[in-house]
């Protein structure tokens, strides 16, 4: 057994590397606008293509498509250092999500197409899967796509877009053929997000971050947009949704929010002792630190499966059915820590921690949704991963 | 015990919950949310007409004097609407601390302009920030001309900012025991000295810091003092902790009908997702979370009226509906899916108005400390109910 996953010299030379990277160039402001809310900003852009010319967010790829050698160890070191700085890492869901379907399923002339500029940190995806009768239930979803000669014109609806309103293209599957089982009419395509016919509009959520309502009026896509082979979409669809679950928590970037809450149990008076004197407080601490302790322990085996060639199948939800739900218990805990001084958001008078647990809170409501519901990964979990009856 | 409600109580709730849904809907509450007064003076001048700041207010002072379930039958009706504002610093704390005085002078001053709706009240005894006690008060006062001089700082008082009076509890420095060396003062919030912070909380601007130096007080303005203060205060403290669960239970309730409704109406994979038993054991464990919380929470009101209502029954009330409504909370945002993450949606007026109440009046924690407290003492400490003056 080996849980030390930066074995080689070269992958712990690139982690020092990158590291260092990051405390020089990082700023809290292109952390916030890497951060879901607020979207790419021109600081946030800049950096995503600093980024993208030291080849770092091509490891794991192919040299071929603007990658520089490496493996998945790579990807793991680049996820985690980015968690440990608290940012994200630029263009996510394109080096994460979309990129690594188009590497093993798209064309030729597509991966030529897209993987070198998402290594270079050059554009952004958004996931464009969701409508409004179609949540868990994907492959119910009935934008339709219709063919006219060497392109498909599109019209309909999708809704929770996230990064539609800044990403540069958009990460659609639309129903191919209507006239075949649900699963099997369904493709991906890659969609320029601001071409003609398409409407975006905003919806602001609980958390902050701002999502969106996507609407097409007869958006006319070219066939060589199609991701792989027609009416495969869905499969492709469950793939990046593998790869989301797996990408979308690192319990490492709970440890600089949970020692800045040590820190004030530390400085804080209550009852006339320190918090951290107080013995609930002290055992939500240690059971918090506990619990991210587990889910580095959950995240290091699946890192480790992927780096033997075996492919996460329930492994993925397991993990995020952890992560989530941890996250959830962290900030009840934190709120009981700080009483009502707890609910003060970043710009009052007197908030502590600059109200980063409050936000967290609020924010983290739609861990346990977003991505695929709880319910739904627990069913997964219980059926491919042991095999009870469907 | 008549677990049904009475007729009088049936006439609060009907008459409540039409007011309520008519006049509060979600975008009112939260503009409400951003608007330092918290509530209209329209909608104000409509609830005190509707006799609701006069509810607990005793009759020889223009009030109502109705019973504390009846108190806790409306609050769970504006719970239902997550009613922002002023009411419950005023009209539920501030009124239980002044019922427990016997200074009749300043309840002839007060209570007459609570009950028709003029003056709004803020409560700071301690910092609100879970520390609960005689020795953490916060304002300390000194003999000075004609009175008093007050100085010190709340960090956190619900409704500060809006109050015409605060109720403060003063440290008056001629005993060494914090119990024995207590006075509670009201003091006008336009004196000079006085300052105040709005504080931005997850549910709005609806508290703030408290600041006092050399604020002077006259003989007039001291409400209480000696042995038997710090006791009232704590009585009315631990009942308007109760009076908070009753909020709670309120939005809980209205999540539960929200969560349900909804599992009947959408369909995925060509059914309700009311049918799939995950979500059908999150709306049976949130009923059963409710109906526990909200008969714990009505049973406790009605030990308060007959006097009998301990410590520890006001304080597990507080516990239970903190961790009940948490969970019905996250039920709730479950069974509603991505929809209910949406600001356009009910769930997150719900979501701030819960996660504020759960630390308003003790968090959990303190609550369980209290309870052990008394559990764990030889004379459990018997405060006695509903005072009648
Ligand atoms: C902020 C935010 C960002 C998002 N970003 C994106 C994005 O970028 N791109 C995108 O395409 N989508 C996105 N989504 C959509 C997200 O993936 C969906 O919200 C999620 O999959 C759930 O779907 P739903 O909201 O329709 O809920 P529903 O599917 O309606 O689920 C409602 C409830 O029913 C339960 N349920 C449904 N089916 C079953 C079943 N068979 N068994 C048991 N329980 C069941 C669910 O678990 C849930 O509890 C986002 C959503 C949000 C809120």
């Amino acid at each position: 057994m080996d849980f030390n996953l930066t074995t080689t010299d070269e992958e712990e030379n690139f982690r020092v590397k990158l590291s260092a990277f990051l405390d020089r160039e990082l700023t809290p402001q292109i952390c916030r606008q890497h951060s879901m809310d607020l979207g790419l900003g021109p600081e946030a852009r800049a950096f995503a293509l600093k980024l993208g010319a030291t080849g770092w967010l091509g490891r794991g790829w192919p040299e071929k498509y603007g990658g520089s050698g490496g493996s998945v160890i790579d990807e793991y070191i680049l996820v985690q250092e980015f968690a440990r700085h608290e940012a994200f890492v630029p263009n996510i869901v394109a080096r994460f999500m979309c990129g690594p379907v188009i590497l093993r399923h798209g064309s030729a002339e597509m991966k030529a197409a897209f993987l070198p500029r998402i290594a270079s940190g050059e554009i952004e995806f958004s996931l464009g899967y969701t409508e409004p009768s179609s949540g868990s239930d994907l492959a119910s979803m009935r934008m339709r796509a219709v063919d006219d000669g060497d392109s498909y014109i599109m019209t309909g609806q999708k809704i929770f877009n996230t990064q539609s309103h800044f990403a540069d293209y958009h990460w659609l599957a639309v129903r191919t053929n209507p006239d075949v089982p649900r699963h099997h009419g369904i493709s991906l395509f890659v969609v320029d997000q601001r071409a003609e016919g398409i409407t975006i509009r905003p919806i602001e959520t609980l958390g902050g971050e701002r999502t969106n309502e996507v609407f097409y009026d007869s958006v006319r896509v070219p066939k060589s947009r199609l991701v792989g082979g027609l009416n495969k979409g869905f499969y492709y669809m469950a793939e990046a949704l593998g790869y989301e679950r797996l990408m979308l928590f690192q319990a490492i970037r709970l440890v600089p929010p949970f020692k800045r809450l040590v820190a004030y149990t530390k400085s804080t008076m209550r009852g006339g002792r320190l918090l951290c004197d107080n013995p609930d407080v002290r055992r939500h601490l240690a059971q918090m630190a506990t619990e991210i302790r587990i889910a580095q322990a959950l995240e290091d085996r699946a890192f480790a499966l992927l780096k033997k060639g075996n492919p996460l199948d329930h492994e993925s939800s397991l993990l995020k059915l952890f992560a989530s739900s941890m996250r959830q218990r962290f900030v009840d805990a934190a709120l009981d820590i700080m009483g009502p001084a707890g609910r003060l958001e970043e710009d009052s008078e007197g908030a502590p921690l600059a109200g980063e647990i409050i936000k967290m809170a609020r924010a983290s409501v739609i861990d346990t949704i977003g991505g695929g519901t709880s319910e739904i990964l627990k069913s997964l979990v219980a059926t491919r991963g042991m095999g009870l009856p469907r | 015990m008549d677990v049904e409600f009475s007729e009088q109580q049936r006439l609060i709730q009907d008459s409540a919950r039409s007011f309520l849904s008519a006049n509060f809907t979600r975008q009112l509450v939260c503009d409400a949310r951003t608007a330092p007064e918290g509530c209209s003076p329209q909608n104000w001048a409509d609830m005190s007409d509707l006799g609701w700041m006069a509810i607990r207010v005793p009759e020889s002072y223009d009030g109502i004097d109705g019973s504390f379930v009846d108190l806790l039958v409306l609050l769970e009706e504006m719970g239902r609407v997550a009613l922002p504002g002023p009411f419950f610093p005023t009209a539920v704390y501030g009124v239980e601390i002044l019922r427990e005085c016997e200074n009749q002078q300043i309840k002839e001053d007060i209570f007459p302009s609570v009950a028709s709706g003029q003056i709004k009240l803020a409560v700071a005894l301690n910092n609100d920030d879970g520390e609960f006690g005689p020795s953490a008060v916060c304002f300390t006062a000194s003999p000075g001309d004609n009175g008093y001089l007050l100085n010190g700082a709340s960090h956190y008082v619900q409704n500060g900012h809006n109050a015409d009076y605060i109720l403060c509890a003063a440290r008056m420095g001629q005993c060494e025991e914090p119990e024995k060396d207590i006075a509670l003062f009201r003091v006008a919030t336009d004196m000079p000295g006085l300052c105040r912070k709005p504080l931005v909380t997850v549910n709005g601007i609806c508290a703030s810091e408290v600041v006092l130096e050399n604020v002077h007080a006259g003989s007039a303005d001291l409400i209480s003092e000696g042995m038997t203060l710090w006791p009232l205060l704590e009585q009315a403290t631990f009942r308007s902790a109760v009076a908070k669960s009753a909020e709670m239970v309120g939005a809980a309730a209205r999540i539960l009908e929200i969560a349900v409704a909804h599992a009947k109406e959408r369909h995925q994979f060509g059914q309700a997702i009311g049918s799939f038993q995950a979500i059908q054991h999150h709306c049976a464990d949130m009923l059963t979370d409710l109906d526990s919380a909200r008969w714990m929470m009505y049973k406790t009101g009605w030990l308060i009226d007959e006097g009998r209502a301990t410590r520890q029954d006001m304080a597990m009330t507080k516990i239970w509906c903190n961790e009940a409504c948490r969970r019905i909370l996250r039920s709730g945002h479950q069974v509603m899916g991505g929809i209910g993450y949406c600001e356009e949606h009910d769930m997150p007026m719900f979501f701030r108005y819960l996660r504020l109440a759960e630390s308003s009046l003790g968090g959990t924690d303190d609550h369980l400390a209290v309870v052990a407290d008394d559990l764990l003492s030889e004379e459990p400490s018997m405060i006695s109910g509903n005072k009648k003056d």
